[in-house]
């Protein structure tokens, strides 16, 4: 088992000249070193313990252009040589492409921001104390209602790790990780009814400091699972949307994979030739920031090695960058955002870290209250999107509007349209954006879209 | 005794000596407990990408891991790592064992090992075979893609192989192991026309290895050769997709893939685990009706090759075929055996886990309607307008409400009892408890899906991905919500 980020770093650079010496053009080697720890409580007993340390090595080798990756639990130095070489081997199979490779040196040269990843408190966390944080959310939610009646379990979650790069023009970068998270999912039931509705909320700080109350957890998902009773089915027909921000998370994560360069390199997306056009209305703002001081997605380097940097993607409802890694910014003819990410055994691929849409100024109740008749969606279900053609339709839970007001819960209803007209139809932005989501938006109104379900109209 | 193969495996994969997974269990049972066990895993796989018509990636991974679980009544303790030396997995067992606050020590008997069945023979390993026999056929897929249809634009494929080996011991003695292939193979195509694009995709594999995609398979020379067709088929037919009409109606789902309904509106409501706690849709509902007389529907992990099958599950049970609707009454749940333990029932051979890294839940295998009697013909000029839908794509489930939906990728419209013009983005949803009330018609037509499922479920130890199989005949549900634009 590698202890330190420093032994990761040397096994890194001998495998790295283990490969360049057998042939190797380019290389590079990613570690990834964790430890967790686990509870979980389920009506005020400790119902699980789960301990591990896992480390995983990623290599990724290039000859004249033929690429290929692997990954391997087995660091022990001997094993990796063979390792190496039979990668070599599977890179001689692979296509030559011209693009394959390394950022150009320069690239590597400036310095890095600082960023607060790493909560050294957290290493005087026990499974003692994980236990009384998830016994304190579960017990907040029974004590927040009567009708909180069952519950599925709060979680609590404590991670910390590091991670290497090291690549053959000669940088190695280094570092560390950490991440308490707390989650709690419990059952509400009316008096005299069969029905049952579930719901659950969490949290999750890389820092004890931001960590919100375990009571306010609990709480959170009680309220949410008791405001589901007694849902009812919507009418079909068409009717302005209002999107939490856990339904506009979704709706942000659909966009994030439509202005992705591996998405308009592949044609496989409905934006692939907006930049510089207007897709949102002129209010919007979003921009994917690595640098923001312990954010779960945030990161000092790249998944190729290069500092990170903030990107502004969209400007006042422009398209202004695709979310790109050196690769695919290469196939482009445009320059890399140093948004590469990397599964451990695979080759990189772009992606955003801190992905936020700019929040505006009215309260979510304020724009509920523009609204006569309307539906609020508190989440979505399922898949359901298009991203050549932009077609959307998901199934969805929420409220109807009436009068300004939220009125009675919804279930087992469609909401359906097409992206483009989605983004662009965006009348309003609430200003409740999450700073401690990795993709995270504010409340939105949206204009008119068609839902379907099985009530009748009023 | 253990046996020979099994010894083998344990020593030549993993290192461990005669006597140390005993130690193991031994180290984990130091208190009183109900259960405990010991689960190691050895994985490689390959995947090979096709893109711009060359081989665009090749990647391969190895890992190999162990988890020790001590479980007392429904608490568990689990602690794994990817380090198999002797002290690391005797730490492990003391910290999984240390949930028990029970004194007292058990005695962990002699591993014995039966002959298990074998579904998934194999003459050699699944990676076997030099990397050009994978780039031959890459090459022929984008060839012959290229050449069915002119508006074919851009042509990927996708091929996974793997190869897992696994060995379970337990506190009463059983020691198992299992070998794993797990092939797939993916194609989605572009098509253009007018300016209007679309995609199609099809896929599938089993248990067995790269040969079988070169076997013949629904009428075509080769298995690879349906799934190209069926990609560009898919996408074709997409280009003349009006938008599906928005409110309810019939909806017939064609046979096969269409299965996942049962899978998201029955399958996981009858996992063990959420009825043990009382948290299910169908909790506490054994021997009620919840389907149409028409239904019957089993999860059945013994269809040798197919996707969702196993020997044993990751517990060391054998799969069965288990009945879990039988003509509409509800008959039984899915158990691991903590689950069959808590409830007080035999396990049922559905104790899954991803990796060593997850602790084990009730899972589903294959899950599918069994055939009735109509002609899916007969079914289909039944509806007067409604929609037939041919494939999904993927689909969700809340266990709780058992409110599901899933997003058809074929459908088309039904008019005066025929199949007419297809739509796109229709997305169904419904309540799982009432649906399978409303299947009025169930065809002779059952078909199994052709191996492309992975299910992913939530739990303790993080979401988990398990691979599945479903299978449906053509059937008729009275009335769903169908998700369109058009009202």
């Amino acid at each position: 088992m590698v202890e330190n980020p420093e032994a990761a770093a040397r096994i890194s650079e001998e495998l790295l000249d283990s490969v360049l010496s057998m042939g190797a053009t380019q290389a590079d080697v990613i570690i990834r070193v964790s430890d967790r720890l686990a509870v979980s409580v389920r009506k005020g007993e400790h119902e699980l313990v789960d301990k591990a340390r896992s480390s995983g090595l990623g290599l990724r080798v290039i000859v004249d252009g033929h690429q290929a990756s692997a990954s391997t639990s087995d660091l022990d130095a001997g094993r990796l040589k063979t390792f190496g070489r039979r990668i070599l081997d599977m890179a001689q199979a692979a296509a030559p492409d011209g693009d394959v490779g390394l950022p150009a040196a320069e690239e590597y040269d400036d310095d890095a921001e600082s960023v607060e990843l790493y909560d050294a408190s957290l290493e005087n966390l026990e499974t003692q104390d994980l236990v009384e944080l998830a016994s304190t959310a579960e017990q907040a939610a029974f004590d927040e209602d009567a009708r909180i009646q069952n519950s599925e379990g709060a979680k609590s979650e404590l991670l910390r790790g590091f991670s290497v790069y090291a690549c053959s023009r000669g940088v190695t970068r280094v570092r560390r990780g950490s991440r308490l998270g707390l989650s709690c999912e419990v059952l509400a039931q009316s008096p005299g009814s069969d029905a049952l509705e579930r719901d659950q909320w969490w949290a999750a700080r890389r820092s004890m400091k931001d960590f919100p109350g375990a009571e306010s957890i609990g709480k959170k998902a009680a309220v949410r699972a008791v405001s589901r009773l007694n849902s009812i089915l919507p009418a079909t027909g068409r009717y302005p949307v209002v999107l939490s921000p856990e339904a506009a998370g979704q709706l942000l994560r659909s966009l994030s994979e439509a202005i992705n360069g591996y998405s308009v390199l592949r044609k496989a997306t409905f934006l692939g030739d907006a930049r510089g056009t207007q897709i949102m209305s002129s209010a919007m703002q979003l921009v994917d920031n690595p640098l923001i001081d312990n954010a779960p997605s945030s990161r000092t380097f790249d998944g190729e090695g290069l500092h990170t940097r903030p990107v502004v993607l969209v400007r006042d409802g422009v398209l202004e960058n695709f979310i790109l890694d050196s690769y695919v910014a290469r196939r482009l003819g445009l320059d890399t955002n140093r948004q590469a990410v990397r599964g451990l055994g695979s080759p990189p691929r772009a992606g955003a870290s801190n992905l936020h849409l700019g929040k505006g100024t009215a309260t979510p109740r304020e724009l509920v209250n523009t609204l006569q008749r309307g539906v609020y969606v508190s989440s979505f279900m399922g898949f359901g999107v298009n991203l050549v053609t932009g077609d959307f339709s998901k199934g969805a839970r929420g409220f109807l509007i009436e009068g300004g007001d939220l009125g009675a819960p919804i279930h087992e209803f469609t909401v359906a349209g097409n992206l483009r007209e989605m983004l662009l139809g965006i009348q309003g932005v609430g200003n409740d954006l999450d700073p401690y989501r990795g993709v995270s938006s504010p409340t939105l109104m949206l204009g008119e879209m068609a839902v379907a379900g099985g009530g009748t109209s009023a | 005794m253990i046996l020979e193969g099994q010894k083998s495996t344990l020593v030549r994969r993993f290192g461990f000596d005669d006597g140390l997974v005993n130690r193991v269990l031994g180290a984990a049972a130091t208190r009183k407990m109900d259960d405990a066990d010991f689960y190691a895993e050895y994985v490689e796989a390959e995947t090979y990408s096709l893109e711009d018509s060359v081989l665009k990636t090749a990647t391969r991974h190895c890992s190999q891991g162990a988890g020790i679980r001590a479980i007392v009544g429904d608490r568990f303790g689990y602690a794994h790592s990817n380090d198999l030396d002797a002290s690391t997995l005797l730490s492990a067992a003391k910290t999984a064992g240390a949930i028990s606050d029970q004194s007292g020590t058990l005695a962990v008997p002699a591993l014995a090992a039966g002959k298990a069945r074998d579904l998934y023979p194999l003459e050699r390993s699944p990676l076997d075979g030099d990397v050009s026999s994978r780039v031959a056929m890459l090459d022929n897929i984008d060839r012959r893609a290229r050449a069915a249809d002119p508006r074919v634009k851009e042509v990927f494929a996708n091929l996974t192989l793997e190869d897992k080996e696994v060995v379970v011991a337990r506190l009463d003695g059983c020691l198992v192991t299992d070998r794993r292939p797990l092939c797939r193979l993916d194609v989605r195509v572009v098509v253009e026309d007018n300016a209007r694009r679309e995609s199609g995709r099809a896929g599938g594999g089993g248990r067995f290895s790269f040969d079988n995609f070169m076997v013949s398979y629904v009428g075509e020379e080769n298995r690879w050769q349906y799934f190209v067709d069926e990609a560009v088929r898919k996408a074709i037919v997409a280009l003349d997709a009006r938008p599906a009409p928005a409110g309810v109606f019939p909806v017939v789902l064609g046979p096969g893939n269409p299965g996942i309904l049962l899978h998201e509106a029955i399958g996981h409501g009858l996992e063990g685990d959420f009825n043990k706690k009382g948290t299910s849709a169908f909790s506490g509902r054994i021997g009620s009706q919840v389907a149409s007389p028409e239904c019957t529907v089993v999860d059945d992990g013994t269809l040798p090759g197919r996707r969702g099958s196993l020997n044993v599950d990751d517990e060391g049970t054998p799969t069965n075929c288990n009945v879990l609707i039988e003509d509409g009454i509800l008959r039984g749940y899915l158990h691991d055996r903590m689950s069959a333990r808590m409830m007080g029932v035999e396990p049922t051979g559905n104790g899954r886990r991803q990796s060593y890294a997850h602790s084990p839940m009730p899972r589903m295998t294959n899950t599918f309607m069994l055939a009735g009697s109509r002609d899916p013909e007969e079914i289909v000029q039944s509806v007067d307008y409604g929609i037939y839908a041919a494939s999904f794509g993927g689909g969700q489930v809340e266990i709780t409400s058992g409110k599901f939906v899933f997003s058809a990728n074929e459908a088309y419209l039904i008019e005066n009892g025929k199949i007419t013009a297809p739509v796109r983005g229709a997305t169904l949803i419904g309540n799982g408890p009432d649906v399978l009330t409303k299947v009025h018609m169930v065809g002779n037509d059952l078909e199994q899906d052709h191996g492309s499922g992975t299910c992913g479920k939530g739990s303790t130890t993080g979401s988990q991905l398990v691979p599945v199989g479903i299978g449906l005949p053509t059937i008729c549900v009275e009335e769903m919500t169908v998700g369109g634009t058009a009202t």
